[in-house]
């Protein structure tokens, strides 16, 4: 029977202990179509593509799942996997030290009389890498290669499969601009054959680019159904969240007020260089430039967990040396640190002691821990910056990525800091989420403390900061202020190569 | 760079791992070329480096020279004796109570053609394939203290050592004279499996008479802490129903006694081997160990390195070679000692 | 020229055993008298050939990210199970008795971490000290063997190896196949590799890591069977305290990553011979066994930091930058 979608689902209901993560959802895709998945973290998008991939089953009775006109029941993502329903996750699940081909075919290496047929392997990877226009060697170990390139390798096993029905979880996460626009034009030649896209992201301007369709889930709830041709980014957010948001960035009003670090000609062999500049209470310092151009090295060392090995810093006046981080937390400095997951968080524990974890020192009583205050000090921060929880006692780990990041931020505030650095606080953060977090920390430069905040999100970094050091290659090779933080100038600025022959334009 | 770095430092340490343990034992630094050019050579085939007097060389694979005070005043003496013997130079291994090691240690012996190889068996059986490789290569091989079972010794050239056995049969005529009317004794054995345990224990339950019953045994693993655990098990078990103790060796009867008196307790304790040092000689004579068989040291030594030098030049031995046992009582264990021009050491 | 130093260095840092063979060989070989002759190398091979099997086994293990304690004590257990039963029920039946017991042991721990989901430190552990127990309880002493064919067995030689040597070769070699060219393989790298990849792209990850457990035990029984040879006898105390340590020892030594997804057998065997020179080396420099174990413990320290340092060079770390990407911005 000839049926236009090649997916239905109905009716999907997913509960687990204490919440339900998916009530009465349908979702419907045709083939040959880009869908895009909407809605804010914990919404129910990773759930909700977790039931179709065969990783959870819905709830019985309610809930149905057509594909190719069928009524299915993966029961186990094998099942899934055989109908041509891949997932592709964001978390990457490769095996680093097997090479690019194993990875494509893994859990299904292609055998000759019973033994591996390992020249089939790599022509048959080769094959599908030279689709996706993926110049790698299907020999080399995936540990070697750089995140973009692990990242097309995830999608050629995709292909690799015969997928019907890819569903990519954030893909573009870790690609530069370039290699999205390679990873587009695949997807693009994807339709072309027929194949099915389901796309979750929070990048608007992608989800306008790539995609036919744009559903969102709010909630648990499907929320609604747009064709992207028809819509615009304010509408698909308004769905998402409820209410507008116009203004994503809120520039805070603060005077700045005295200088409070002075950094001179501080220097990291390998790292950076000549870095100098100052930051004073009420400001906000962006720190501007692409992966790898040495920002994190910069505030590492401003913190103590690396040491310079040239230069000075001025703290509250005094020329100090920060050895350690517990040498900086006694000058209360806060590093709020990119990776959260890993370094910002114990995951296994709840969310209260991960909130009074730096502040442990100060909560003692009679040489124990002041239980009581902890407490006081989750429910001020999850007050403070609307941290979303079931309780104190939830583990961190089974919060999504913006409850998280917000668990970090005041674990930092706890401790009443001078000086607050962020390393890409909204990373991965869905809206809503992001836009608390900015209007916090422009609430706190008008209370009085300095931020340096780094991030590679242009619109994010122009619209927060009343200052903005541009770094390339270690190097600062802007700073700007006022109305000369804008695009044209940073860009100029990050492009500005003497060798540059390519673009005439830069100055 | 790093990495090269790295290596060098490694090989480094390495180097100096190995060129400072080998300063610090009794053989000379062998020149580095002659080893390096030689081309894989037969074991056998090898001249010795010097050329004027003959030095006998003489391997010893030792039981487990650190796990008790006999077998490392044995190994001392032993080598003692060795150095002032000349035109012999004596190599002694440690098998750390493991066969496997022992195993390698005499093929090793056999590698760098040893005249002689002495060796303190791990275990009387598992030991004897290595004794049946020393042979077929040559290379005479004797045993020492540890008894070889019998399907072995037609690879050995000699043996030398104290009849266990022996000891027991005769700690058992003491205890016989101590209760003519019989009595109940327990027991305390060595560890399990290793073959002295088994001689000492099977000797006594030969010989003892009718009218002595042995009411349990338990063992002791020759170690003083296990020994006093038992001994306390023994006592709230059997109580004033024991009249003796018969313990495997002198450091068992010591742990047993500090049971016994915290129990209040008083019985004679037999000790089968006595080694003779001070500790043991003091518990003699303050009546903690009223009798035992006196198996010293320092006989041992010259007769197992005069029995080593002989085979190593090839000459004839007698096989069995058992150096002589003294009962002792509590009065004249220092007066034995001393008459048979033994010391009572440390 | 210098297309062959590139080739041999890079050789070097991703097989790091190579280098350490080599220093500690030619180190022994220059400064030790006598290291440095046939008879010597085969005596190596030979007192190595049972570690060999032992730690052959447990590369499974290790390369799906466990390990095994108890194959120490097992290998004594088979070992006086095999001598023991011999006048019983035969030569053959002992041994394929033994065989069977271990391949059921290898089993049990499968289930008990797979499905029961026990730390394996802790099931292999408690196995250590279980088959201990048995084994005592058969034997407290030492077991005569009573089949000259079977003693002869370890006693043969092919080529001037001794038998035992080619068995081992034969593990290696037939591990090595099975690691390399069959599913199961495959699996034990990816398993160990990263367990949730492989469950989630369909590996039977369970089936996988108990088989591997199944093929450790097995070996560490036919170690057992091997010794029973070599000594025409079997002790209790055979593989107590520390057997399963050497064939720990080898495979990290060889390169195997302890976390599971790196490695294979011919590492293992570098390893295993790298350690055997040593032990060879403390003989010769007729240094205390207990010297032994603190050299060999000081070397495995250095290896594992060379380790980290060689390989710290060929992953790129996440800061560096990313090789081959143009420098400018990527916006146009």
């Amino acid at each position: 029977m000839e049926n236009e979608y090649i997916l239905e689902m109905r009716h999907i209901t997913k509960s687990f202990p204490g919440v339900t993560a998916l009530d009465d959802v349908d979702l419907k895709l045709r083939p040959g179509e880009v869908l895009a998945l909407c809605g804010e973290n914990g919404a129910g998008k990773s759930t909700l593509m977790k039931v179709l991939a065969g990783i959870y089953q819905p709830d019985s009775d309610k809930g149905e799942i057509y594909y190719q006109g069928q009524r299915r029941i993966f029961k186990a993502p094998v099942e899934a996997k055989q109908a041509g329903i891949i997932m592709v996750f964001q978390e990457l699940s490769l095996v680093m030290d097997l090479s690019v081909a194993e990875n494509i075919y893994l859990g299904s290496l292609p055998l000759k009389h019973g033994r591996i047929d390992w020249k089939t392997l790599y022509e048959d990877a080769r094959k599908v890498l030279a689709e996706i226009k993926c110049d790698v060697d299907p020999k080399t170990p995936i540990g070697s290669l750089p995140i973009a390139q692990r990242q097309m390798v995830e999608i050629a096993r995709g292909i690799a499969l015969g997928a019907k029905i890819l569903i990519l979880d954030e893909p573009t996460s870790s690609l530069t601009d370039k290699e999205k626009d390679v990873f587009f034009e695949n997807i693009r030649e994807l339709k072309q054959k027929g194949t099915s896209v389901i796309y979750i992201s929070h990048k608007m301007d992608e989800i306008m680019e790539i995609s036919d369709r744009a559903m969102v889930l709010r909630d648990g709830k499907a929320s609604g159904d747009f064709a992207t041709a028809n819509t615009t980014i304010d509408e698909i957010i308004q769905c998402m969240i409820g209410r507008s948001i116009s203004n994503y960035y809120i520039k805070n009003k603060a005077q700045p007020g005295e200088e409070l670090l002075r950094v001179e000609g501080l220097c990291r062999e390998g790292q950076y260089e000549d870095i100098s500049f100052s930051v004073r209470r009420g400001e906000i310092v962006g720190l501007y430039g692409l992966v790898g151009a040495g920002r994190t090295e910069i505030v590492e060392s401003l913190f103590g967990i690396t040491r310079p090995s040239r230069g000075d810093i001025y703290y509250k006046g005094k020329k100090i040396q920060i050895r350690n981080s517990v040498q900086a937390v006694r000058h209360k400095m806060a590093f709020v640190p990119e990776n959260r997951k890993e370094q910002g968080l114990v995951l296994g524990e709840t969310c209260r002691k991960n909130i009074s974890l730096v502040k442990l020192p100060w909560i003692k009583k009679g040489g124990f821990v002041d239980t009581a205050k902890t407490f006081e000090i989750y429910e001020e921060y999850r007050h403070k910056l609307k941290i979303n929880a079931a309780s104190s006692e939830q583990l961190t780990a089974q919060l999504s990525g913006g409850n998280q990041q917000k668990i970090v931020l005041g674990k930092w505030l706890a401790i009443q800091p001078d000086l607050l650095i962020l390393d890409e606080p909204t990373r991965g953060i869905d809206i809503g989420a992001k836009a608390d977090i900015h209007r916090f920390i422009s609430q706190l430069a008008e209370e009085g403390m300095a931020v340096i905040l780094i991030s590679s999100e242009m619109p994010e970094i122009i619209g927060v900061s009343n200052r903005l050091l541009c770094i390339r290659d270690g190097r600062i090779c802007a700073q700007l202020s006022g109305e000369d933080i804008n695009e044209q100038r940073i860009i100029n600025a990050i492009m500005n190569q003497p060798e540059d022959r390519s673009n005439p334009a830069a100055s | 760079m790093k990495k090269v770095v790295a290596l060098i430092l490694s090989a480094l340490m390495i180097l100096t791992c190995v060129a400072g343990c080998a300063s610090s034992t009794d053989s000379s630094t062998p020149a580095p070329s002659s080893s390096a050019d030689q081309p894989a050579s037969d074991a056998s085939s090898e001249a010795p480096a010097d050329g004027e007097k003959e030095v006998v060389r003489i391997g010893m694979s030792a039981n487990n020279i650190g796990i008790d005070d006999y077998q490392t005043k044995c190994d001392e003496l032993l080598r003692e004796y060795a150095s002032t013997l000349e035109g012999v130079e004596l190599t002694v291994l440690d098998a750390a109570g493991d066969v496997n090691t022992q195993i390698s240690q005499i093929q090793d012996f056999i590698q760098q053609d040893m005249d002689a190889i002495i060796v303190w068996a791990t275990d009387s059986v598992s030991v004897i394939p290595g004794l049946q490789q020393a042979q077929e290569a040559g290379v005479p091989i004797m045993c020492t203290n540890n008894p070889i079972d019998p399907s072995g010794e037609e690879y050995l050239t000699a043996f030398v050592g104290p009849d266990h056995y022996q000891e027991a049969v005769m700690c058992a005529e003491m205890l016989a004279d101590m209760f003519p009317d019989g009595a109940n004794v327990v027991q305390l054995t060595g560890t399990p499996g290793y073959d002295v345990s088994t001689w000492r224990q099977d000797g006594f339950e030969a010989s003892i008479p009718e009218n002595i019953t042995i009411l349990e045994t338990q063992n002791a693993d020759w170690n003083r802490e296990k020994a006093q655990q038992q001994m306390e098990k023994l006592i709230l078990k059997y109580g004033d129903q024991i009249d003796a103790l018969y313990a495997a060796d002198d450091n068992i009867a010591i742990g047993a006694y500090n049971a016994l008196k915290a129990a209040n307790m008083d019985i004679p304790i037999i000790a089968c081997a006595f080694i003779g040092n001070e500790e043991g000689v003091k518990c003699m004579e303050d009546g903690i160990i009223d009798a035992c068989v006196l198996q010293s040291p320092f006989p041992e030594a010259p007769a197992v390195m005069d029995t080593a030098v002989k085979i190593a030049k090839g000459e004839e031995v007698e096989f069995l070679t058992r150096y002589d046992l003294y009962p002792v009582t509590s009065e004249n264990v220092r007066q034995v000692i001393t008459d048979n021009g033994f010391e009572v050491w440390k | 020229m210098s297309n062959l130093f590139t080739w041999i260095t890079e050789k070097f840092r991703k097989n790091t055993i190579i280098p350490i063979f080599l220093i500690v060989f030619l180190v022994c070989s220059f400064f030790i008298d006598k290291f440095f002759s046939l008879g010597n190398f085969v005596n190596i091979l030979g007192q190595n050939a049972e570690k060999g099997i032992l730690a052959a086994g447990m590369t499974f293990v290790i390369l799906n990210g466990y390990f095994d304690l108890s194959v120490g004590t097992l290998m004594g257990l088979t070992s006086c199970l095999t001598v023991g039963l011999t006048p019983v029920i035969g030569l053959i039946p002992s041994i394929l008795l033994a065989l069977c017991l271990g391949a059921a042991v290898g089993l049990i721990n499968g289930l008990l971490v797979t499905k029961l989901k026990i730390n394996a430190f802790i099931v292999t552990l408690a196995g250590m000290t279980i088959f201990r127990g048995i084994t005592y309880m058969y034997t407290q002493q030492t077991v005569r063997g009573s089949s000259k064919a079977f003693y002869e067995l370890s006693r043969g030689s092919f080529l001037g190896l001794p038998n035992p040597v080619w068995i081992c070769l034969a593990f290696i070699l037939l591990g090595q196949a099975v690691l390399y060219f069959t599913r199961h393989g495959r699996n034990t790298y990816a398993a160990g590799g990263n367990m949730s990849s492989a469950q989630n792209a369909g590996i039977n990850v369970d089936r996988t890591v108990i088989l591997n457990f199944v093929i450790c035990s097995f070996c560490a029984a036919v170690a057992g069977v091997m010794y029973a040879s070599k000594f025409n006898s079997a002790s209790p105390t055979l593989g107590w305290p520390d057997a399963h340590m050497l064939a720990i020892a080898a495979v990290v030594l060889g390169g195997t990553k302890l976390s599971g997804g790196y490695g294979n057998m011919f590492y293992t065997l570098g390893g295993l011979c790298t350690l055997g020179m040593i032990n060879n080396a403390m003989n010769l420099l007729k240094l205390s066994s207990y010297y032994n174990t603190l050299v060999m413990g000081i070397i495995l320290i250095i290896v594992l930091y060379m380790d980290i340092v060689l390989r710290e060079q060929s992953v790129p770390s996440k800061r560096a930058n990313i090789p081959g990407a143009p420098k400018k911005l990527q916006k146009e």
